[in-house]
């Protein structure tokens, strides 16, 4: 039997489910309008995902744009040295990259203004666990630190170009290719194994976390690690850390994040559900001096992977009779739905309807007709 | 079950032979018929036949959780997903070429005719040369011949069909050949099964 929660969309039952966890955690709701002036994304350009914004004029003749992102907005109202907690459910408007058409996303996040302390991180990564739980129970939560692979190119000395070309070889976790910029940026064959090694991990959290301590060159590359286990551990009392793992393959613009990133992946969902990380440094950019950790939840990707076939538009169909007393149908519908069935009341077979069951209402009473 | 897709073609029968050498065979496929999907349940592999320029398409919506494709291809679509292993097959260079003895007008734009345009875009707009895209569907040698485009950007195997038709490459953009690639996603949810056949293979191709 359908019961009306089952038919709620995915989006939709991961909405109220997410929303809840936020609200117990102490996260407020945050509302904006559809709109903001463009300059804000015009000095930040490179913190969006994508660089088309839909634009237009309002009557003073100031340039305004369709938020294309939330969290922009959210920084840029936060007071000074403040500390808050707020999530949203946003709509925001993108040109996506294939079709190269505007589109109105759903998304949903979480951002911890001045949440500058390892708790900060321990909460945020905990919630993001959690998040991808209600979406899927398999689930992987992928962690890295910027700081720790920006650490590796820096000793390396080596041009912006050809640092670039080893990132790109990083993020697509191509061996070979990697193989290639490495030779042609003539750097030692150590830090060549030592990338190489990065690349390849995957799986047990524990073990990863082991090879990157044999790779780290300084001070700050392994106090970055011992930040990531410090999260492991904590989420590991919560039973939250199996789907934990690290993989530097995840890259910012350094521009705005600095420390903990992370990506979310729920099975059956093609791309990253979810993505976040540390971003002190947007704040700094919009004259903030807290910093501020956070992610965003991508609804529309769910939609994408987890498509339930639907073999009915409704449970019932209800073919009354004209002569049927206005009152005896409206309490045999009432009687009907208790249940949770949904019913569709009328004198004829609706073209295209899909029914489970066809039901007949006259003077008599209720009769059945047909089953599908 | 693995998804894989692979290139109808010359190409994907090739790649196939790696595939069923690490214990990934599915005998059904070598019957000719027109059918796209084969399954082998004891091995747990199912391999779709597309198109070549689809495979990451659908590697990377996921429909496929691994293949097969031109590094051409990547390089055009710049598809996000993981770059596992390049297959040593399929070698070929995405060039620029032009009739013998052309001297380029560096005052005029370039009229580059080609099917990779986002490929041309970006080393023209690496030299700073503005450029006019013609985008061609198949027989690029026949542009610049016909007065349609100056040069154009197409990937070159041997070199015959360019030298029959009287062009010769002028620059090299980059080399190009087979390479296995991988959903992000499935890669989270099937890496180990993913890294051994990754791992099988490359003792294959030393």
């Amino acid at each position: 039997m359908f019961a009306q929660q089952d038919k709620l969309r995915i989006e939709e039952r991961v909405t109220l489910a997410l929303q809840r966890i936020y609200e117990q955690y102490g996260y407020r709701k945050y509302r904006m309008g559809k709109f903001e002036e463009y300059d804000l994304y015009q000095e930040n350009k490179s913190f969006l995902k994508s660089d088309s914004i839909i634009t237009f004029t309002d009557p003073s003749g100031r340039l305004m744009a369709l938020k294309p992102d939330v969290t922009l907005s959210i920084v840029k109202n936060a007071k000074p040295g403040l500390r808050e907690r707020l999530y949203y459910i946003e709509n925001v408007y993108r040109l996506s990259r294939e079709h190269h058409e505007y589109r109105e996303i759903k998304q949903a996040g979480l951002e911890f203004i001045g949440g500058d302390d390892i708790h900060a991180e321990a909460e945020v990564l905990s919630l993001a666990a959690r998040s991808l739980n209600v979406i899927s129970e398999k689930y992987v939560l992928d962690i890295c630190h910027v700081g720790f692979l920006a650490s590796l190119l820096e000793e390396l000395h080596i041009s912006e170009e050809q640092k670039e070309k080893l990132l790109c070889c990083v993020r697509h976790k191509s061996p070979h290719e990697l193989a290639q910029a490495a030779n042609d940026a003539a750097i030692s064959a150590a830090a060549q194994k030592s990338l190489q090694q990065l690349i390849a991990l995957n799986g047990n959290f524990a073990k990863s976390l082991d090879t990157a301590r044999t790779i780290a060159l300084n001070e700050g590359m392994m106090s970055a690690l011992d930040q990531m286990e410090a999260l492991y551990t904590a989420l590991s009392d919560l039973g939250l850390a199996t789907g934990l793992r690290i993989d530097f393959s995840i890259q910012g613009d350094l521009d705005y994040y600095n420390g903990l990133l992370f990506r979310g992946y729920a099975q059956d969902i093609p791309g990253a559900v979810l993505s976040g990380g540390r971003y002190d440094n947007l704040l700094h950019r919009l004259d903030k001096p807290q910093g501020a950790i956070g992610f965003a939840i991508y609804l529309d990707e769910l939609g994408r992977g987890m498509r339930q076939p639907v073999a009915f538009d409704v449970d019932l169909l209800l073919l009354y009779d004209n002569n049927v007393d206005p009152a005896q149908l409206l309490s045999t519908v009432s009687e009907l739905t208790k249940d949770g069935q949904s019913v569709y009341a009328e004198t004829f077979v609706p073209q295209g309807l899909r029914y489970r069951q066809m039901l007949r209402l006259d003077k008599g009473g209720l009769s059945e007709v047909s089953k599908c | 079950m693995l998804n894989i897709a692979l290139p109808k073609g010359r190409l994907g029968s090739d790649v196939y032979k790696l595939f069923a050498a690490i214990g990934c065979e599915c005998p059904s496929i070598l019957e000719d018929n027109r059918k796209l999907i084969f399954t082998n349940e004891d091995a747990g592999v199912r391999y779709f036949w597309v198109k070549p320029v689809d495979v990451a398409t659908y590697v990377e919506h996921g429909a496929a959780d691994i293949g097969v494709v031109g590094k051409d291809v990547l390089m055009e679509n710049e598809p996000d997903i993981y770059e596992l292993l390049d297959l040593q097959r399929g070698c070929c260079r995405v060039v620029t070429a032009a009739p013998a003895g052309y001297i380029e007008d560096q005052s005029l734009p370039l009229r580059v005719a080609t099917k990779y345009p986002h490929i041309a875009a970006k080393f023209y707009a690496g030299q700073n040369r503005i450029i006019e895209l013609i985008r061609l569907g198949g027989s690029m040698e026949l542009a610049p011949l016909a007065g349609l485009s100056d040069v154009i950007v197409d990937i070159v195997e041997t070199g015959s069909t360019l030298k029959e038709n009287n062009l010769q490459v002028t620059q090299v953009i980059a080399t190009s050949s087979a390479r296995l690639i991988a959903n992000k996603s499935s890669y989270k949810f099937k890496g180990e099964k993913i890294d051994r056949l990754v791992g099988k293979m490359k003792e294959i191709l030393k």
